[in-house]
């Protein structure tokens, strides 16, 4: 059924991909968290990271960052919580959100996935009633399943209208078809052994013939167009259902047919044993005894293990008995006696390492160590049964949920101690970035506030001094500093020539043409630097702006200093907070192991369980066969007294 | 009947036997017990969701002030023109992150999934992001491009988003850097 499967589950969830679609539609622009945050939680959800996309949907939840996608982000939520396992929560996700704001198609996609884990964890109950939901628009690639748990679920009330019903409505095509045949016709036979049990006997045979035998010819069709692929799993339900068709022949008394039935089962198959036990029993209804020991004496060739083999160790000299071999049937007892005392010891030892063993390590082949998922039907575990008393409990789905929940409570168990580890590290980091704080508290804030200090008090004076320049019209003082000296100089010596020639004007008539050629080259030089004044103001101005630009900068940088500095780092409050979650590590850690324990019982139990039916039933042939190695010893101590009295022999033993 | 064996008894234990194969058996007992594990389960799961979502919150606090915090991210639209191989990140030229991606997470990313590819410490003021893209451009061949950008970061979270977009007019992809503010 695996791959069958596979094909229709094959991954979940067309509930979330609508939610991803309509949300990608929404037309307000959103903030970088929202947009951000949002597709974080896709991305790990698109991988199949359930774990880590319901992590992230809860730290954007907290943060308030899903806004701007409706109620898209929590009906995701829902599909992934119920791809993570928790189909609690997801209900009631589902309940909140699916009342008339989303379409029925998407209401009844949640309603499905929702009932098909509850019935996957054996709560039909609830299954029934969630699946009683579905309206008629589902999704056409989930009819057929959906159909096919409706019957599996009507049949576990016995409301066998109602599977029949569904069963009809499944697609002829559909792999499901030949299983819910197949369970139906089982249905009925259980039903017909339990009126028995009662003394009610009923003809329940009779429908349950019909739908095995119909589950054969469907399961061995499918087989033949090759739906089943290589691994020849329409073959195998066919064996089933052609067996189980036998032993409902054989309850009905139709001896020959059943007959017909077992030996249509292949032998190279799992149910070639219990074939040829019910082979060989409706040979003994006819008490054809000897054609009865054909298949029984083929089976106990085979390994003890199987229960089939354990009954024809026991009816070999049952058979012998009414042949009147009785010294065979003497030994034969004896030997099956001591063959169930071995399978007995066997049992107890595969109990004894069942109550001291992992069970993972027991029975899980393949571990990644990771979570499952648990709508994808091809995540379900591969499984190694350890005896085969077990494989068919290890396939059930009550028993992969329990190993599941399992393997999740390991996974969410190297999560926890992956952070027990990290958290011991966040105390160091408190304290390094709190001594780095400390430090630009009393370096480079310090620094800083020099450097802007000194870089103002240059740029006022540079100001004032511009300001003086510009009252004053000094052109001069513009200039560049050598230029600015000759000049300087020029009108100094412009200026002592002409009060010099005043001084010996009488004397020395030359020294005024001398102050007239010194003034000359000093008003030559006054008027170069008249001349460049605009540039050489605007050059000024240009520099002030830059140191202007430089201080804006290192403003800020002090702004950002300060406002680090003023985020007083509250090392008390974090530490509570380190510590509160170191605690809270150290509680789950503790529920979890508890949660280990308690799984890994459950399971244990489950297993010791299906050994002790097994125990119990080689108890009891082990008992029957200790009375009849009884009866047949008081049978011979008669008859010897009887030879002695008599003094003949009479070996009744027919020849084989 | 004078025999050691009860016919009736052994065909319906094996009848009860053959049909558990297939409706699994299910004792009472057995489905309170799974309820029950199946609860503390779920209830566990959900106090570990909270209690990484705290943890992962706290971390984020002590390791990456929001006043040095940059965090960058890698999205994809449609893809049709580019199959991402690998990202490599400098920030001022300093490698920060040498990403290889699997076929699922560039599955991922192509439904609209948003990778936080990057998260670290810088100081405020400006600085260069640059990614180098390595993987097949159009008709398969061995494709490789950059992107740089410029940005300020400041007193708060400083998000980057890598974009690769489908040019359709230059048959070619379009690689971005997006400031969120």
């Amino acid at each position: 059924m695996a791959s069958a499967l596979r094909q229709f589950c094959a991954i979940f969830c067309a509930l979330s991909c609508i939610a991803v679609a309509s949300a990608a539609d929404k037309k307000d622009p959103p903030s970088a968290a929202n947009a951000l945050g949002y597709g974080v939680m896709l991305y790990e959800y698109f991988q199949r990271h359930h774990f880590e996309a319901l992590r992230e949907y809860s730290i954007a939840e907290k943060r308030q960052e899903l806004h701007g996608h409706g109620s898209y982000p929590k009906l995701l939520e829902g599909g992934i919580s119920l791809a993570f396992g928790m189909d609690r929560k997801a209900e009631n996700i589902f309940d909140e959100l699916l009342n008339g704001s989303y379409s029925e198609g998407v209401q009844n996609q949640a309603w499905f996935y929702l009932g098909k884990i509850a019935y996957q964890r054996s709560n039909y109950e609830r299954s029934r009633e969630v699946l009683g939901e579905i309206g008629p628009l589902l999704p056409k690639k989930l009819q057929n399943e959906y159909r096919s748990l409706v019957s599996q679920i009507s049949l576990r009330y016995e409301d066998f209208n109602h599977a029949e019903l569904a069963y009809e409505r499944i697609d002829a095509s559909s792999p499901f078809k030949p299983y819910v045949n197949f369970n139906i016709g089982a249905a009925y036979q259980k039903r017909f052994i339990r009126s028995r049990y009662a003394n009610a006997e009923t003809s329940d045979w009779y429908p349950a013939t019909l739908k095995l035998d119909s589950a054969a010819e469907l399961a061995l069709r499918f087989d033949r167009s090759g739906v089943g692929g290589s691994d020849d799993e329409f073959k195998s339900l066919a064996d089933r259902a052609l067996l189980a068709a036998g032993y409902a022949l054989l309850q009905g008394k139709r001896y020959d047919a059943a007959i017909d039935r077992f030996k249509r089962v292949r032998l190279q198959g799992p149910y070639a044993a219990q074939a040829m036990l019910g082979y060989g029993w409706a040979e003994v209804e006819q008490e054809r005894y000897t054609e009865a020991l054909t298949p029984w004496e083929h089976l106990i060739d085979q390994s003890l293990i199987s229960p089939a083999v354990q009954e024809a160790y026991v009816g070999i000299p049952y058979v012998y008995e009414k042949l009147g071999a009785k010294s065979k049937a003497l030994s034969g007892f004896e030997f099956a006696a001591d063959k169930y005392q071995q399978e007995l010891r066997s049992i107890e030892n595969a109990v004894q390492s069942l109550r001291s063993a992992n069970i993972i390590d027991l029975f899980v082949v393949e571990q990644d160590k990771g979570f499952v998922d648990w709508v994808d039907a091809q995540d379900n575990l591969v499984l190694n049964p350890q005896s085969p008393y077990l494989t068919e409990l290890l396939a059930g789905h009550e028993f992969q949920a329990s190993l599941t929940d399992l393997r999740d409570l390991y996974a969410l168990q190297q999560n926890l101690e992956s952070w027990q580890r990290k958290v011991a590290t966040f105390q160091f980091a408190l304290d390094s970035r709190h001594e780095a704080r400390e430090a630009v508290r009393v370096g480079e804030k310090q620094q800083l506030l020099e450097q802007i200090d000194a870089l103002q008090i240059a740029r006022s004076h540079a100001y004032d001094r511009l300001s003086l320049i510009e009252s004053n019209s000094d052109a001069i003082a513009l200039l560049p500093r050598g230029k600015q000296i000759n000049a300087r100089k020029s009108q100094s010596l412009a200026y002592k020539a002409r009060a010099l020639s005043i001084e010996q004007a009488g004397s020395k008539p030359e020294l005024t043409q001398k102050a007239d050629w010194a003034e000359f080259l000093a008003g030559i030089a006054l008027w170069d630097a008249h001349e460049g004044y605009t540039e050489n103001a605007w050059n000024v101005r240009k520099d002030l702006q830059i140191i202007d630009d430089v201080l804006e900068q290192m403003a800020q940088r002090k702004s950002n200093i300060e406002h680090i500095l003023s985020e007083q780092l509250d090392v008390k409050r974090y530490s509570e907070r380190i510590a509160v979650a170191s605690e809270q590590l150290d509680e789950t850690l503790d529920a979890n192991q508890r949660g280990i324990d308690l799984a890994q019982r459950a399971l244990s139990d489950l297993a010791i369980a299906k050994l002790s039916q097994h125990y119990r039933s080689i108890e009891s042939h082990l008992a029957q066969t200790r009375l009849a190695i009884t009866r047949l010893y008081d049978i011979n101590a008669a008859e010897l007294d009887s030879t002695l009295d008599t003094g003949s022999i009479n070996d009744s033993e027919p020849s084989q | 009947m004078k025999m050691g064996w009860n016919k009736n008894n052994l065909f319906a234990s094996l009848v009860i036997l053959l049909l558990s194969l297939t409706h699994a058996a299910s004792v009472v007992a057995q489905e309170n017990s799974e309820t029950s594990v199946s609860d503390s389960v779920q209830d566990l799961k959900q106090r570990v969701i909270e209690l990484n979502r705290d943890l992962f919150i706290l971390e984020e606090e002590l390791l990456f002030p929001a006043n040095t915090q940059v965090a960058v991210f890698l999205s994809m639209d449609v893809g049709e023109f580019f199959q991402l191989d690998a990202v490599n990140l400098k920030i001022d030229g300093k490698e920060v992150s040498n990403y290889l991606y699997t076929e699922k997470q560039v599955d991922a990313l192509f439904r609209g999934g948003i990778q936080r590819l990057h998260i670290g410490n810088i100081r405020s003021g400006e600085h260069e992001i640059t990614a180098f893209f390595t993987g097949r451009g159009p008709q398969g061949r061995d494709y490789r491009r950059a992107v740089s950008h410029t940005f300020a970061k400041g007193g708060d979270i400083k998000y980057l988003e890598l974009q690769i977009r489908d040019s359709i007019q230059l048959h070619q992809p379009a690689l971005s850097v997006k400031e969120w503010q």
